[in-house]
């Protein structure tokens, strides 16, 4: 109960929709046991006693109960459903809100398929049980006692006997309970590896083909699609057992009310309408019962959801705005780590161990070291993805943590290593971190980032919608537009991780050309694995295992020849050496 | 309920994401779709088809005596001669006929569905392995996620068809039939009476019904296009917070949830609405009953048994129409997923592609997302 009174700020207030709902849900199941009362007066007063007068009032009055029951239906069926609805609606207002602002941390470890099953699947399971869970218990309640009362009024032994046939079934339903949802949940993992199968044998479709594994596929295939048909059929075959068989007690009631009511209305103990009435009102609880162990069900599956869901909203978010920021439009952009450690949340050990640098206004700083060294670490702290565990990061003087956010990334352009772009217009990808800005601005930054060029090749231009819709642009072309865009939002701190990793040598040099120009004013990381991306930087830090193994620039450092720089120098630059001699010889 | 601004002046006016959901759901019917479709019950023609046919046979048949034994026999024979033997022969007989029709359940749903699945693994079979055979050229035209969701997606939503559909079909059919020719030979005056309310029936479950399924239909491709968002929002994370956008990225999801809560109360009220019109239908039928064979009995034109034979037939009326008409919405469903499947069936293997290259429109929609991974 308790995940149900966490979630209440989401559904209390709409609690309108749903006692108007209940409220409602009273009528109709009023309504719905006047039919074998009113069959039960035409029999026995109508027809027994030639009256057609009284059969002509039943017959209208029927007609008006049922109006009412029809309008009361809509009211309670319409807000019941509003009441999910509205309900789930301030739900995902609330878990998106706070998806926006959960730290990265917090997405390395989560998955986007668990978490969008929470937001879809939970989420629904949450709505169906806010909009039908409580007005079906309602229902069970209300129609069992009207018809319990009823068919006691109409004769004492032929309702224990409908009481007598009750546990058979609710056994019944309870057994079948206990087996179809285990079975259901083995059909819907059945689905989940046949997807993952179909999945990674389409989007590998260039291996298969290559190794001629297309046999192979398809016997790896008609596992999985044996083993979901076996599922199904297993799960079928529960329904085909209980199914009929709670359908059987039920019959077996009314062969039972047949036999001794039949002997009553012989024996002139009671009127044959009520015997016709009882065979309705049989069904009134025969029904409701079957659907019990549904109703358990879908409870406890609203339970589990609901904490699910709860997992996410009670998500700390610890990189947050601290109580008197400090903001500011521009930073100068000086740059200094004392002494910085970092370990990763969940991590043994640590990736960065005691950094120390420091970096002027404009000043181009160059990132080097093998992959897993701490390089992206250093950078990720500038903007606080992630916070330092112990050291200090300045900008300006300050901590970074003394600036609101806002602040901080604005004035920090990211470009970073893997790059993401959205189901959007290349203009509105250019334009994400500064929606406002004019087409002029737009294609300044586009041209600075060399993209511009090919992007008005394409034929919708700047209007050429990425994404889904599937426009394919190359690994460097969609790098370029990551550039432009860190570029238009004008930061005083520029951070290029693997930025022109995918872009050809060619265009490199070009953005190289272009960005001294650009960085002219800005302070620059520049991570990269060729040395001519970071020749030219002010101060070049060689990481190794989260240290600073060298620093200094780059006519210093390849002096050392022991030096890891050196090394790298060597191995980019022998090719070339060696081609300078042979063509001088 | 107020919208969540915005901080960027421009996106007040202009939406910041386009998420493609033109994939259509329905297609109209189309009989030589429907008979290459059925081809696939042909190799369970001779094994599994007939038993459930029998199964179904049997079941319809008992489920169309026993009013008659419970009213007629019932109230008129026994009853009314006081005949206590007569009632226990009775009681027996429909036990025993219960019995039958517990047996016949049981065998109808185990046969329908190992057909239906038997059925829908070998579609899916045939459409995979012809799938391995393609070009490359079919591979590079298309997203992976939209062939999944012919496979996984398309295939499973034929499911519905051929494990319920087709044989549920055939049972209202029959059912229907059954009941009025009975009603007729019962007594054909209450009958044409009480058959008014069938066109008012039909009616409701199909024209009414259809404005229920677009509703729907507009309430599910919102919902997939907040899929898509919520999908895109959580890969794109690192981006938004690097930017700054989270302000704006929320006004933009609170304007689909929006669109979503709109749709789905608007399909919700359509639904509703329905629900007064039903009970309605149903009032009437029973007020006539009530009201014509009240007068048909009083003038000895009835029998007491007999009306109460109409009553239990009257309750069985509702229920095959409205399936009828959820068997329809299920068969245009199946027309749009079959034609996605048979495209790629069509398509032959190791061939040079056709001149125009395949639309790229609409392939998300409805992809599920159990282990989709982000790296
Ligand atoms: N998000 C993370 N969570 C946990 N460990 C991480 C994370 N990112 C990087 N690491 C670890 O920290 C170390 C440094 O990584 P990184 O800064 O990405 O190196 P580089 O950019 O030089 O390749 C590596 O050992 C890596 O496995
Ligand atoms: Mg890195």
């Amino acid at each position: 109960m308790d995940t149900f009174r966490r979630l209440k700020n989401f559904y209390w207030p709409h609690k309108k929709y749903l006692f108007g709902s209940l409220l409602f849900l009273l009528i109709v199941t009023g309504a719905t046991v006047c039919y074998p009362i009113v069959l039960q007066q035409t029999i026995d007063k109508g027809i027994k006693g030639q009256n057609f007068g009284y059969a002509s009032i039943l017959a209208f009055g029927f007609i008006l109960i049922m109006a009412i029951k029809g309008v009361a239906a809509y009211f309670q069926q319409y807000w019941g459903n509003l009441f999910g609805i509205s309900s789930v609606y301030e739900l995902r207002k609330a878990l998106y809100r706070k998806l926006q602002y959960l730290p990265f941390r917090y997405y390395d470890n989560a998955h986007t398929g668990d978490l969008m099953s929470r937001l879809t699947a939970d989420v629904e399971g949450f709505r169906f049980f806010l909009s039908f869970g409580f007005s079906q218990l309602f229902n069970f309640i209300l129609i069992v006692s009207f018809s319990l009362v009823i068919m006691f009024s109409y004769s004492v032994p032929l309702a224990v006997v409908t009481l007598l046939m009750t546990p058979f079934l609710a056994v019944t339903v309870y057994s079948f309970d206990k087996k179809v949802h285990p079975a259901f949940r083995a059909i819907r993992k059945s689905m989940g590896r046949m997807n993952t199968r179909v999945q990674e044998n389409v989007s590998g479709m260039n291996t298969v083909k290559a190794m001629a594994q297309e046999a192979k596929e398809i016997e790896r295939f008609e596992w999985n699609n044996t083993d979901y048909k076996d599922k199904q059929i297993y799960t079928s075959t529960l329904w085909a057992k209980y199914f009929p068989f709670m359908e059987f007690i039920g019959n077996i009631c009314v062969v039972v009310l047949l036999g001794l009511g039949g002997t009553f209305v012989i024996r002139g103990e009671m009127k044959p309408g009520e015997l016709v009435a009882f065979f309705s009102l049989v069904w009134y609880i025969m029904g409701p019962l079957m659907e019990l162990g549904f109703m358990v069900n879908q409870f406890s599956q609203a339970k589990a959801s609901g904490e699910r869901l709860l997992q996410i909203l009670d998500e700390p978010i610890e990189i947050a705005s601290p109580e008197n920021p400090i903001e500011t439009d521009r930073l100068l952009g000086s740059v200094e780590f004392r002494h910085v450690y970092l370990k990763y949340p969940n991590e043994e050990s640590y990736a960065l161990k005691d950094i120390t640098f420091r970096a002027r206004p404009g000043q181009v700083i160059g990132l080097m070291g093998a992959t897993g060294s701490g390089k992206s670490s250093i950078t990720r702290l500038i903007a606080r993805f992630y916070d330092a565990t112990s050291g200090e990061i300045l900008l300006d003087g300050e901590s970074v943590k003394n600036y609101s956010l806002k602040t901080l990334r604005k004035n920090i352009g990211f470009v970073q290593q893997e790059t993401f772009l959205f189901s959007s217009t290349i203009r509105d990808n250019i334009a994400y971190g500064n929606p406002d800005a004019t087409d002029e601005e737009i294609i300044d930054a586009a041209k600075r980032a060399q993209a511009h060029d090919f992007i008005s090749e394409l034929p919708n231009g700047y209007d050429t919608i990425l994404g889904e819709r599937g426009l394919g642009l190359s690994g460097g072309q969609k790098q370029r537009i990551a550039i432009a865009r860190a570029l238009l939002i004008n930061p005083s701190i520029l951070i290029l991780d693997d930025a022109t990793s995918a872009v050809d040598m060619q265009t490199e040099a070009k953005i190289q050309m272009a960005f001294r120009e650009l960085m002219r004013g800005r302070t620059t990381f520049i991570i990269a694995h060729r040395i001519s991306s970071v020749r030219h930087a002010d101060e070049i830090l060689v990481l190794k295992d989260g240290q600073i193994a060298e620093r200094g620039v780059h006519e210093d450092l390849i002096q050392n020849p022991n030096g890891l720089y050196r090394r790298i120098y060597d191995i980019q630059y022998k090719d070339h050496e060696q081609l300078k001699t042979q063509q001088n010889a | 309920m107020p919208l969540e601004k915005p901080e960027s002046k421009a996106l007040e006016t202009r939406q910041r994401f386009y998420y493609s959901s033109d994939r259509i759901i329905e297609k109209p019917f189309n009989w030589a779709q429907m008979a290459r479709l059925l081809q696939y019950l042909k190799p369970y023609a001779k094994t599994l088809l007939p038993g459930a046919i029998i199964a179904l046979l049997i079941g319809t048949a008992i489920r169309l005596t026993v009013p008659i034994l419970i009213g007629v026999y019932a109230f008129d024979r026994v009853i009314k001669h006081q005949d206590i033997h007569g009632l226990y022969w009775l009681v027996g007989t429909i036990a025993v006929l219960y019995f039958l029709s517990y047996l016949s359940n049981y065998f109808r749903i185990r046969l329908t569905n190992i057909l239906g699945q038997y059925v829908i693994f070998d579609i899916r079979k045939h459409l995979f392995n012809h799938v391995q055979y393609l070009s490359n050229r079919f591979f590079d035209s298309r997203s992976a996620g939209s062939i999944l969701v012919r496979i996984i997606n398309d295939v499973n939503s034929l499911q519905d068809l051929f494990t319920n559909g087709v044989i549920n079909t055939l049972t209202d059919l029959l059912m229907l039939c059954g009941i009025i020719v009975i009603l007729f030979s019962l007594s054909w005056q209450l009958a044409i009476a009480v058959m008014l309310v069938i066109p008012l029936m039909f009616f409701l479950s199909t024209k009414f019904r259809r404005k229920i399924r677009r509703a729907w239909q507009l309430v599910r491709l919102k919902q997939s296009k907040l899929n898509s968002h919520l999908n895109e929002s959580i890969q794109g994370i690192r981006v938004t917070q690097s930017f700054n956008q989270e302000v704006n990225n929320r006004a933009f999801f609170d304007v689909v949830n929006t669109e979503v809560f709109e749709t789905w109360r608007s399909a919700t009220q359509k639904n509703a609405v329905f629900r007064p019109f039903v009970e309605m239908a149903n009032a009437i039928g029973s007020a006539i009953l009530i009201w014509f064979g009240a007068f048909l009995i009083i003038h000895s034109h009835l029998t007491t048994g007999i009306f109460v034979s109409f009553a239990f037939y009257l309750g069985m009326f509702w229920d095959p129409i409205s399936r009828l008409g959820q068997t329809y919405n299920q068969l245009l469903v199946a027309m749009a997923s079959s034609e996605r499947i048979f495209e790629f069936l069509d398509e032959r293997p190791n061939v040079r592609d056709a001149q125009e290259p395949v639309s790229m429109d609409g392939i998300k929609g409805t992809i599920d997302f159990e282990d989709v991974r982000f790296t």
